[in-house]
């Protein structure tokens, strides 16, 4: 759609479906409108100026001529009537049907709905079904026991005093942490106490040092 | 109503053809280091003087116990780091946290799970833990022992990521303390103690 402003148009043949003219003058012009979109005029003056249709429009006055003419000028003349009215009065207007309650989108509710409903009864099925093949609490039978016993064979074969013979094994570890004694009597090898192994071990570094700064 | 479901049917739609890419066709390196015509290889190189965060690691002795930086190679043979009582005793609580399990307090290899792994040798092929008073690692060098902790020896993992390499350096101190308490000679024994000794069989 085309706005035109200020023009001066003299004899000239326009189309004007869709257009918009402001302040323009049409001087001996031929207007024609084929039944498009609607043409706007904002002042405009039209001199000599004569209007004409063609195309869909032409057709349309071209139908309505042989419906008047072939006995239906009753059907026609409130048409014609409105023609010359103006343009139709806002409560002649055909009203547009509520959105979502006609035609297919009525059906398409439908659909949803049973679609929604249907889902939730199968949610529902399917939680009250493995509700009762798996229930949450099992109800014991006279004398039934509350667990099973374990069979003993099936367990690992781990000493009852398996805890006494770590620490002991430790004790005996740290004893040797802690203690003077032989460890090769006939070597001359003994063990000491780790702390004097740490002080030997710093005077032996120092020794080092000191031989390596000399 | 109907052009609005339209139009949001066929945007899911869209996205989740988006997600139909083909990775198999995507180019992909065959080689990484291969020759390339726009550079020297396929995936860059750093470049030169390219500073690394967080992890530098430059003093390569210190960090990987080896002086080339090679693992089970050029072993250093001097702790990199000064022999203090702090340093014996952070090695000793790391020790015990960390090694007793298995090499014991005293470090003969006879840690608690050495009873356990002792116990089901039917069906898996057990390793006895490592004694630190065998001659092969009284004589070994502090690196073959630091990288034993860093990256793990026959059915030892790696306990880098439990242990930092200042701690691993205090343990291998540890260790040499803990061979020299238990190879010591008579003369390292106080001459009150020796008398003692001798009354011992």
């Amino acid at each position: 759609m085309a706005t035109f402003e200020n023009q001066q148009y003299t004899k000239e043949m326009l189309l004007i479906d869709g257009h918009r003219y402001e302040e323009c003058v049409f001087t001996n012009c031929t207007l024609t409108y084929e039944g498009g979109e609607l043409p706007a005029f904002i002042n405009c003056q039209f001199p000599g100026t004569r209007v004409q249709l063609a195309g869909a429009a032409s057709q349309t006055i071209t139908y309505l001529s042989g419906l008047y003419k072939g006995g239906f000028s009753k059907k026609i003349e409130p048409i014609l009537e409105g023609v010359q009215r103006g343009v139709y009065p806002p409560e002649e207007r055909p009203k547009p049907p509520p959105p979502g309650h006609t035609g297919i989108n009525f059906r398409e509710l439908y659909i949803t709905h049973a679609v929604l409903i249907g889902g939730t009864l199968l949610l529902i099925f399917a939680i009250w079904y493995s509700y009762i093949t798996y229930p949450f609490y099992e109800i014991l039978d006279e004398g039934q026991p509350l667990f099973e016993e374990f069979p003993l064979e099936a367990m690992p074969a781990l000493p009852d005093s398996l805890a006494e013979q770590y620490d002991l094994r430790r004790d005996e570890q740290l004893a040797l942490l802690d203690s003077y004694g032989w460890v090769d009597e006939e070597a001359q090898i003994v063990h000491i106490p780790v702390t004097a192994a740490f002080d030997l071990l710093i005077e032996q570094q120092s020794t080092t040092t000191d031989e390596e700064t000399e | 109503m109907r052009t609005i479901k339209m139009l949001l049917g066929a945007t899911l739609g869209l996205l989740l053809l988006a997600g139909c890419n083909n990775l198999a066709v995507q180019p992909k390196l065959a080689n990484p280091y291969a020759e390339s015509p726009n550079f020297d290889t396929a995936a860059r190189l750093l470049d030169e003087g390219a500073v690394p965060v967080g992890h530098l690691n430059e003093d390569t002795g210190f960090y990987t116990g080896s002086n080339d930086g090679i693992i089970g190679e050029g072993y250093i043979t001097e702790l990199p780091i000064e022999i203090t009582q702090d340093v014996l005793l952070r090695g000793q609580s790391q020790y015990e946290a960390f090694c007793t399990p298995c090499h014991g307090y005293a470090g003969y290899g006879n840690g608690v799970l050495s009873l356990e792994g002792l116990r089901s040798s039917d069906s898996y092929e057990y390793n006895a833990p490592a004694s630190y008073h065998d001659a092969e690692l009284v004589n070994a060098p502090v690196g073959r022992l630091y990288q034993a902790i860093a990256y793990g020896v026959g059915n030892m993992y790696s306990y880098s990521s439990r242990v930092q390499p200042e701690d691993r350096w205090a343990i291998v101190a540890y260790i040499r303390a803990l061979q020299l308490s238990q190879n010591a000679s008579v003369a390292d024994v106080p001459a009150e103690v020796q008398a003692e000794l001798d009354g011992m069989e």
